[in-house]
């Protein structure tokens, strides 16, 4: 198959040298990564805004990061003394809109300044501020309601729990109550049994005494009148013995044995008598009797004792019960405190007010809406910045790759001859193609003619940085086709990283940045000033010493590109 | 006064050695052939000799003055053409030769006048309006010599100007060679066709790993190495290292 053969040999011939590969898979993909890194990065919180410092505090309160922050609250913010410096960033595009906030007691007045001069901007910007209010409102509402919600959940939990815990308390001392009360009236019962035994004893106190002294004397009474008797009954036994003696002999033994049957009656008698004593003695039992009431005697100061411990008892019953009644009274007071607190709490969310907030969209710019003339200058900075720098490439290709070129090199003529020559030839050029860019603005655009001296100088400027740039690739890059595709490479990467696929005010900070250093940018940034903000020379000077700077390089660097290119061909 | 002489003239790239204390000098108003295999370091000898590249030693004396130090003197007194077409096609031979005589310093007037003088001489006067892309082979080659006299030059370099030529043109082109010397330009000549050295060179230097190996006009070759033609002479002696 012959195809196959010719696309073996193609794949081959392209495989084989780095520019290709580089054009056809490096190029892309760089380009694609780039886009998508850029494309990644968008997000409307990502814009610059511009805020007036009415306050003079540093525009803190505008911080996301600040808690206690108003309504309005940006990732990214620049604060301005004046709504004029504001308004002037604004027209450089390094903020995307302009506030200006007042505070009128019972609302917010918010002034949003929008780049009238950016369609796409405009509308991402009011986006943003609808967004931000929007969102504002709603994360307060949402964060003051959670926090309200939060707090009276833990306090009524705290109250809860408290509450609990005090009915808990005055159960606790309830039962402590009961059981005193219990107590108490054991105790009662007590000393009800006890002045029942105590009492009678008490007033039995003095008779006691008395027994006492009464049954000692009988004792001592009696034991004399038992020894009196039993000294009497031997005198009568001794008697009777001696009387037995007299009469025994005097008497027949009739008289004899009734004397004796006599006096033995009498001896029986006494000693009935004797036993009866001690009977008598033994039945009045006076020492065990005296025993029981010294004891009885001794046992009373210990019932005094008694008596008053347990009236002492009682009382601290009665006190202990007091205090626990006043503590139940008090956790009763706690209780009710509590709930109306409880109540206080409820009604608190309800009361909760949020300040209204006042927006008025307002141009930044005093400008014509005509989307033509907003974007003309992006068209003319495509214009010129695709033609300087594939011109100024596509001239030096053609120099470099003619025999004449070395005959040029070796002539006695200085390098700076040729760089002059071959830039003006390109910038005449560009002077071309600006004037007729700049004549269709005027005719049909109707962009102001004192726009002519500031276009002239950012057209002069920033073409002669790409013409520098595209001849330095034209040096640089031995391979004609090569170095074209890089120019063209670099022409859509400027492209890419600007506002064209994006805005770019809406991309991440380290996007933006090498946004507002592409040269592409710039020139549209400048161009729009003076065309759409009518800006003057003056006004956009300080804008033109970047683009000034970014010249000298692209000089320098087309220098060393000449000199390498022109070793090279000598070699 | 010395036209032109190498003295002891030294380049190295890295570690190699291009050029060896090559001294040599050609007079004025002679045709000298600067020959040598490739890589003999001819091509290094006459870098040097435009100024488009620096000697790590030596000389080179032009009209009394160290070019080394001072190239643009040589650059204006000389005129250098190649092989290949080093002019501009789209543009006239006359607006060519107006062109290049600026880049030389010269004024309008002096760049008319000289045309005037050197088109006869290269018979091309009747084609100064034409662009150089309508030129013929021959004529472009006779084009590029005449650009290189545009500023009248006391030395013309020559590098392999008949190369890729018939032999009819290459006559033609030694023709009008043999005419720019006889008006007073000294050639400095290089040729890979040694016949043609051979013919047209009054001396030839031989150069061999950057050292002059031998030099002496075709009459001195011909005398040492009698019988022998300068193709035979120059294997010779690039054979042979002692010579």
């Amino acid at each position: 198959m012959k195809i196959f053969s010719i696309l073996k040999k193609n794949l081959l011939n392209v495989s084989r040298s780095w520019g290709y590969f580089f054009v056809l898979l490096v190029f892309p993909v760089i380009l694609i990564l780039i886009a998508g890194v850029i494309l990644n990065s968008f997000d409307t919180s990502n814009m610059q805004v511009g805020i007036y410092d009415s306050l003079g505090d540093g525009c803190s309160q505008y911080s996301s990061e600040d808690e206690n922050s108003f309504i309005l609250k940006f990732d990214n913010y620049h604060c301005f003394d004046s709504l004029e410096a504001c308004l002037d960033k604004l027209g450089s595009s390094k903020i995307g809109l302009c506030l200006n906030i007042e505070d009128h007691g019972e609302q917010y007045r918010v002034d949003v300044y929008l780049d009238n001069s950016k369609k796409l901007i405009e509308y991402y910007s009011k986006q943003l501020i609808f967004e931000q209010v929007l969102g504002s409102q709603t994360t307060f509402v949402e964060e003051t309601a959670e926090e309200m919600e939060n707090k009276l959940a833990l306090y009524s939990n705290a109250l809860i729990d408290t509450r609990a815990d005090l009915i808990q308390t005055k159960a606790d001392l309830n039962e402590q109550k009961e059981t005193l009360i219990e107590r108490q009236e054991e105790l009662e019962q007590t000393k009800k049994d006890f002045d029942e035994i105590y009492i009678p004893l008490k007033e039995m106190e003095p008779e006691i005494n008395l027994m006492i002294i009464q049954i000692t004397n009988n004792k001592n009474t009696l034991e004399e009148e038992t020894n009196n008797f039993n000294a009497n009954k031997q005198n009568i036994e001794q008697n009777i013995a001696l009387l037995q003696l007299f009469l025994g002999p005097r008497l027949n033994n009739e008289g004899d044995s009734y004397t004796d049957t006599l006096f033995g009656d009498i001896l029986n008698d006494l000693n009935e008598m004797d036993s009866t004593l001690k009977t008598i003695n033994e039945v009045q039992q006076t020492n065990d009797l005296l025993a029981a009431l010294d004891l009885i005697k001794t046992i009373i100061p210990k019932l005094d004792k008694a008596n008053e411990t347990l009236t002492r008892a009682n009382e601290d019953l009665t006190g202990a019960i007091q205090k626990i009644e006043e503590s139940e009274e008090k956790v009763d007071g706690y209780i009710l405190e509590l709930d109306e607190t409880t109540k206080d709490l409820k009604l608190i969310g309800q009361n909760i007010e949020i300040k209204p907030t006042n927006l008025n969209f307002k141009k930044a710019f005093d400008i014509s809406d005509n989307i033509v003339l907003l974007s003309f200058p992006l068209l003319v900075s495509i214009i010129i910045t695709f033609t300087s720098l594939i011109l100024s490439n596509l001239f030096i290709i053609r120099q470099v790759h003619q025999a004449s070129y070395f005959r040029e090199i070796i002539s006695p003529t200085w390098d700076v001859n040729f760089i002059i020559a071959d830039y003006f030839i390109n910038l005449l050029f560009i002077a071309i193609q600006a004037t007729v860019l700049f004549a269709v603005g005027l005719i049909w655009i109707g962009i102001p003619t004192s726009a002519l001296l500031p276009y002239s100088i950012i057209i002069l400027i920033l073409s002669s940085f790409f013409i520098f740039i595209g001849m330095s690739f034209g040096y640089l890059i031995k391979s004609s086709s090569l170095s074209m595709l890089v120019t063209i490479f670099l022409v859509m990467l400027l492209f890419i990283v600007s506002d064209l696929i994006i805005p770019t005010s809406l991309t991440s900070p380290i996007v933006r940045l090498f946004t507002e250093l592409n040269p592409f940018v710039i020139i549209y940034s400048l161009l729009k000033n003076v065309f759409i903000i009518n800006q003057s020379l003056i006004e956009i000077y300080p804008k033109l010493i970047f683009p000034a700077f970014l010249l000298l390089f692209s000089i320098i660097a087309m220098s060393i590109s000449r000199k390498i290119n022109k070793k090279r061909k000598i070699s | 006064m010395v036209f032109l002489e190498f003295n002891g003239v030294k380049k190295k790239y890295k570690d190699k050695h291009v050029l060896n204390d090559v001294s040599f000098e050609v007079k004025k108003g002679e045709i000298f052939g600067l020959v040598s295999q490739s890589g003999g370091g001819k091509s290094t000898l006459f870098k040097i000799l435009i100024g488009m590249s620096n000697a790590n030693a030596g000389q080179i004396i032009f009209e009394d003055k160290n070019v080394l130090k001072r190239p643009s003197y040589l650059q204006k007194n000389t005129g250098f053409a190649t092989q290949k077409n080093m002019l501009f096609g789209i543009l006239t031979l006359k607006e060519n030769a107006l062109y290049f005589g600026k880049l030389y310093g010269m004024k309008r007037s002096q760049i008319l006048h000289r045309l005037a003088e050197i088109t006869p001489l290269m018979n091309l006067n009747k084609f100064e309006n034409l662009q150089l892309k309508d030129f013929s082979g021959g004529m472009i080659k006779r084009a590029n010599l005449l650009i290189s006299l545009i500023h009248s030059p006391k030395l013309l370099i020559l590098d392999e100007p008949t190369v890729g030529l018939d032999s009819i043109i290459r006559e033609t082109i030694w023709e009008y060679i043999h005419n720019i010397n006889e008006n007073g330009t000294t050639i400095l000549i290089t040729s890979h066709l040694l016949d043609e050295i051979e013919e047209h060179c009054d001396s030839v230097g031989i150069l061999k790993k950057g050292n002059i190996v031998a030099i002496g006009t075709m009459d001195q070759y011909k005398e040492t190495y009698k019988g022998l033609s300068f193709k035979d002479i120059f294997e010779a002696i690039i054979k042979n290292e002692n010579i």
